[in-house]
């Protein structure tokens, strides 16, 4: 076993696991944000992407100790005071899911993408988001919902 | 699936990863994982115990000059994609960066790892020899530098003896460069990739050149012959055509749900005329 800090949505969280343990299964199982998806066992689908130090990674391919000291932002961790982040309320106005099973995934990816590049073109949106499997297939509403916060026009 | 059980230590130096990775074959180590994990998580890798260099201070860092590049082995792809002194004076390498995975892979994936891996198709090896670049290594006899034609043995396999760390990498920087990669889907495989770095005097005359493949059975061959159809050639469009058929002929390539042989050998062909003509026009521009 292995002791492990991590900050995770702004709050310090030991825990204690195998080092063999992925980060998304310590985010799932020790500390119960099921928010995070695993969509594949091949890390080909981004639906577990979360933002480690200000860079969108797919938390199944980071071993929990790799995250040690780290900061971890989840998709529990964008509405601030129960109030949404601008970039869910662009996906909610843009009709940006089907199923949503990718949503948190595509999110976390967007979130670390628009803070470093505030304002996008179209082509780096979509080359932004390219780790990022839809199975519905809705990418231009992903598209459309990121350049509207880019220009804000939410 | 999930990773089967092993033993993990964090190196703190360079010296503590060497002697704990020389402790025996079934040690691997552990930079940004995003070979390592998948490969584990499908246990066709079994380490009894990994190592993680993923935090050894001193192993990052690009420097960048008109003669190199220089990028410690924890330097990770996207900081390779977004480097604009890189760009200026080594654009194969930052053409190579940009078309390795997808960008969440990028975030944590390391020069050091992208090559030590040895995956006929990763995109870095292929780079490193067009470049002529070295890499540094440090191991238990102390530090050598191993030639990019000396690095890569077999797919999966490199020269790197037990203990062994790749540290650093130093690539002769030239503006004439250019990378091409054919793929289907950003996180997949590509199918076939072609790496160009030429010298091109004032007079427009090409006084070296280097390329190579990614995507065929051996690790980043050399094309010889495509090579020395350039050299001493002011690269005109039929130098550039029979260069590209001699890249294509010489590719040992296998058919697999990617393609057919004939299928790739064709796109090694087309890629490698696109990829010529940019690096000319660049060393030309």
């Amino acid at each position: 076993m292995t002791d492990i800090t991590v900050t995770v949505n702004g709050v310090s969280r030991a825990v204690s696991c195998s080092p063999s343990t992925l980060l998304v299964h310590l985010l799932r199982e020790e500390l119960q944000l099921t928010g995070t998806h695993v969509g594949c066992d091949t890390s080909h689908c981004g639906a577990c992407t979360v933002v480690m130090d200000g860079r969108a990674v797919k938390s199944c391919t980071v071993l929990a100790p790799q995250a040690h000291g780290r900061s971890v932002t989840t998709v529990e961790g964008l509405a601030e005071d129960g109030r949404l982040d601008p970039l869910q309320e662009a996906f909610a106005d843009h009709f940006a899911l089907q199923c949503g099973f990718c949503t948190s995934g595509f999110l976390m990816a967007a979130k670390a993408f628009l803070d470093t590049n505030p304002s996008p073109d179209e082509e780096q949106v979509r080359k932004a988001i390219s780790g990022n499997l839809c199975r519905c297939t809705g990418y231009q509403h992903i598209v459309d919902a990121m350049l509207a916060v880019a220009e804000g026009t939410t | 699936m999930r990773p089967p059980d092993f033993e993990y230590e964090l190196a703190e130096d360079v010296q503590g990863a060497v002697s704990a990775l020389a402790q025996g074959e079934s040690v691997m180590a552990i930079a940004g994982g995003q070979s390592l994990i998948p490969l584990l998580r499908l246990r066709i890798a079994r380490p009894s115990r990994v190592v993680d260099i993923g935090r050894v201070p001193g192993l990052t860092g690009i420097s960048v000059s008109d003669e190199s590049t220089e990028l410690g082995a924890l330097v990770t792809t996207a900081d390779v994609a977004a480097s604009d002194d890189i760009s200026r004076s080594n654009p194969l390498w930052t053409e190579a960066a940009r078309v390795i995975a997808d960008p969440l892979v990028r975030n944590l994936g390391t020069v050091g790892g992208n090559l030590a891996h040895a995956d006929p198709l990763n995109d870095l090896p292929a780079a490193l020899v067009a470049s002529r670049g070295e890499v540094l290594a440090e191991g238990p006899n102390g530090v050598r530098t191993i030639a990019s034609d000396d690095l890569f043995v077999s797919p999966f396999t490199t020269s790197l003896e037990p203990g062994e760390l790749i540290t650093r990498l130093i690539v002769p920087g030239s503006p004439s460069g250019a990378y091409e990669k054919l793929k289907r889907a950003a996180a997949d495989y590509g199918v076939v990739a072609v790496a160009v770095q030429l010298d091109i005097g004032d007079g427009g005359d090409i006084r070296s050149a280097g390329v190579s493949l990614s995507g065929t059975s051996a690790v980043a061959p050399r094309s010889n012959r495509a090579e020395q159809t350039l050299v001493g050639t002011n690269g005109g469009d039929d130098v550039i055509e029979g260069a590209a058929l001699a890249a294509a002929e010489d590719a040992d390539l296998a058919a697999d749900e990617r393609g057919s042989i004939r299928y790739k050998r064709a796109v090694v062909g087309a890629l490698a005329a696109r990829a010529l003509r940019r690096a000319i026009a660049r060393g030309n521009g």
